[in-house]
């Protein structure tokens, strides 16, 4: 009779609640400790993509150096002597003035610069 | 019995009681004594700790801007920086390793092994406390490229210091790895400034110098402050093992890079008058020859070239007088070309026209008491024919007529006696006399270009103020600054100085000097097979402490073109030319080459010859 009042009966609420207590203080504990892990991957990430961008920052100016440099008009000269191409600079007369249309207007009638290319 | 066991019962709790005290005044004294350490640690040497503890994980790195291009007007790159290494050593950390060290590093640095080795040996030296201590910092190498520093890596990570080094024990091991660490780069980063067309442009660009990487001469030294950036910061905390821990970083202040600063000049061009220089140096060996290519309705300089010149990549190879932009720096007295600034002011004034006809006396004038004399006999010359002909004794009549004043006034006008301005550090003045110190001869040697001195850049301008219609410009160097995407922030416009003669003055003058280049002219050398030419020669002799020197010439040319049109004014000056010295000898035909090449290379359209066939699109195909 006592027991079913419940008096001297087993509370099951008690153990629960302080089990889900201590449930909820270790995931709480164990999620800090997953965000502060993460952070530092994150952190190392970081760090990685970082040095990755200095480098590919550092090889894109080296390769527009080494433009700069083959394209600088002492390089092509001395590669023009070096293959021997007899490139030579075209005279006026060998000029030819390609009319550019727009409209069906011829290229001074329409504004626009003629086109100018050598031939030889 | 019941009273000895209650007894005894009783001395055991009261021994147990007594224990129990104890243990309780130890505790209390351990946790008073712990409490005492923590209020010690905590709160009494707080400070101290606190710094002792982020001396320990907390770094401030400093972050160093990357110091701007200079770039061409087409984007060309004339000078950019490349971030290097100041390689170091901790010569007390090498032991006896040291020939090991510098056998293996020597190459890589490009050092002598002999030098190396000394840098790495320890030195002894007595501190201010009276002890003897070791070095314990040594540059062996500045400016050393990220590659090398790599390849120096991984060559001592295999460096092999002892055999069977396995074998060895733990502390053995490390002391080796000490070893291999007594090299290492310094945590600044340094800068090596590059200029990849090497002697291109080499005055105009200057050159960077000093451990600070600061500019000292040309654009590099004017534009300093704005291609050297502003640094930046990083303070953050690493872990035992020295490395960053991102997410502790306190402050993270990114570098902002120098501006690139775009230039007026074109390297094609300036490519192309160095080319021609060089070939005039060999021709005429002369002391030295300034060439300067300007944009007349700008201002704009698309080249600038001296020689003697340098590499402004190891300046400190060269002569101090090869890295002199003789363009700015030096004057002379230009000799006839300045016959133009004579013409134009007598033009202007309308004390003369182009037909005016003057007596030059069959070559020789007195006048003052001293003689003026040309070099050939001209009876009587129109003002155009004294242009063409280049005639002191006609020039000197025109200024006679003119006046001192005005003659003095029209030269100030054109620039001289002034400096131009242009973006160039050492620019002088020149000199042109105050009209109350000029005596009774200056009227008749002023207008030829004596008693006067100026720089090759203020005589183009001048002559750039003829094809430019009457506006004198100021030069232009610098077309804009961009950042690092090539945004334009400061854009530089043209600027007219002033007007000095009106437009048909200029038209008048540009006629007369069109001559110069045609038959009976003293540059005939200097004309151009599709384009006209308005030029004047010049050869002054030069002026020393004694007076004049016997031999010793400065040549030049100044001229334009398309003569109708011009898209480019030209000054070539050779200093002390051998053999030939006449400037329609030695200064026209330097001219003649640049011009060629310039006009072919920018596509300037011909005005004295008809292009190819004219072929609609359909034709074409």
């Amino acid at each position: 009779m006592n027991r079913k009042k419940g008096n001297s009966a087993v509370r099951f609420g008690p153990a629960l609640k302080a089990v889900f207590i201590c449930l909820v203080t270790c995931s709480l504990g164990l999620g800090y400790v997953w965000q502060k892990q993460q952070i530092n991957a994150l952190g190392e990430q970081i760090k990685e993509n970082e040095i990755r961008l200095e480098e590919l920052r550092r090889e894109n100016k080296r390769r527009g150096d080494t433009l700069a440099y083959l394209m600088s008009p002492q390089e092509l000269d001395s590669r023009l002597r070096q293959l021997n191409l007899d490139l030579q600079v075209p005279r006026p007369e060998q000029i030819v003035v390609l009319q550019e249309t727009q409209g069906g207007m011829l290229a001074e009638e329409s504004g626009v610069r003629p086109l100018r290319t050598a031939s030889r | 019995m019941e009273d000895m066991e209650e007894l005894n019962n009783s001395l055991l709790r009261r021994t147990a009681k007594r224990w129990l005290v104890f243990f309780v005044c130890v505790m209390l004294l351990s946790f008073s004594l712990l409490g005492y350490r923590l209020v010690d640690l905590q709160v009494l040497r707080h400070e101290q700790l606190r710094e002792t503890a982020q001396g320990n994980t907390i770094r401030t790195i400093v972050r160093e801007p990357r110091r701007g291009n200079i770039l061409d007007s087409r984007g060309n790159l004339l000078a950019t920086s490349l971030f290097v290494k100041t390689i170091c050593a901790d010569p007390s950390l090498t032991g006896t390793f040291q020939p090991q060290l510098a056998r293996v590093l020597a190459p890589l640095l490009e050092m002598e092994e002999q030098s190396l080795h000394d840098k790495l040996m320890p030195q002894l030296r007595t501190n201010s406390m009276g002890q003897a201590v070791t070095n314990r910092y040594v540059v062996l190498k500045r400016k050393v490229p990220r590659e090398t520093w790599e390849k120096m890596q991984g060559v001592l990570a295999e460096l092999e210091l002892v055999e069977n080094e396995t074998g060895l024990t733990r502390s053995q091991r490390t002391y080796l790895k000490q070893v291999r660490k007594s090299v290492f780069a310094d945590k600044t980063e340094d800068q090596h400034r590059v200029y990849p067309g090497q002697r291109l442009a080499s005055h105009v660009l200057g050159f960077v110098g000093g451990t600070d990487h600061r500019g000292k001469e040309g654009i590099e030294f004017v534009l300093d402050s704005r291609l050297t950036g502003t640094r930046g910061w990083r303070i953050t905390e690493t872990d035992s093992r020295k490395r960053e821990v991102v997410a502790l970083r306190h402050q993270d202040v990114a570098p902002r890079n120098g501006l690139n600063a775009k230039l007026t000049l074109d390297i094609g061009v300036q490519h192309i008058v160095e080319a021609e220089l060089d070939k005039a140096m060999d021709k005429h060996k002369p002391q030295g020859i300034t060439a300067i290519v300007v944009q007349p309705s700008t201002g704009a300089i698309v080249a600038m070239a001296n020689r003697p010149d340098f590499d402004p990549n190891r300046p400190g190879e060269f002569e101090a007088g090869n890295r002199r932009n003789r363009a700015v720096t030096d004057t002379t007295e230009p000799g006839s070309t300045f016959k133009i600034v004579t013409v134009a002011a007598a033009l202007q004034d309308q004390r003369v026209t182009l037909n005016s006809m003057f007596d030059c006396e069959k070559g020789s004038f007195i006048y003052g008491g001293r003689r003026l004399r040309d070099h050939h006999a001209y009876d009587k010359l129109s003002v155009k024919s004294i242009i063409t002909k280049s005639s002191n004794i006609g020039s000197a009549k025109i200024a006679l007529r003119l006046g001192a004043p005005r003659l003095h006034h029209y030269i100030r006008e054109f620039g001289f006696g002034d400096r131009t301005q242009v973006s160039l550090p050492g620019e002088v003045r020149g000199t042109v006399h105050p009209l109350k110190r000029w005596n009774s001869l200056s009227i008749t040697r002023v207008p030829m270009g004596h008693e006067v001195a100026a720089t090759p850049l203020q005589m183009v301008m001048m002559m750039g103020a003829v094809a430019n219609g009457g506006n004198l410009m100021r030069p232009m160097l610098i077309d804009s600054l961009q950042d690092e995407s090539g945004r334009t922030l400061v854009k530089y416009h043209p600027e007219v100085v002033r007007r000095v003669v009106d437009e048909q003055t200029a038209l008048k003058v540009t006629e007369a000097l069109k001559t110069v280049v045609a038959e009976g002219g003293t540059a005939r050398r200097a004309a151009l097979e599709y384009y006209s030419v308005a030029g004047k020669t010049g050869t002054a002799q030069k002026a020393g402490r004694g007076g004049y020197i016997p031999g010793k010439y400065y040549a030049s040319f100044v001229g334009f073109f398309p003569a109708d049109e011009p898209a480019l004014c030209v000054l070539v000056a050779l200093d002390e030319p051998t053999g030939d010295y006449y400037g329609g000898l030695t200064a026209a035909p330097v001219f003649k080459a640049i011009a060629e090449r310039t006009a072919s290379y920018l596509g300037l359209k011909p005005d004295l010859v008809e292009q190819g066939t004219l072929v609609s699109p359909e034709e074409g195909q």
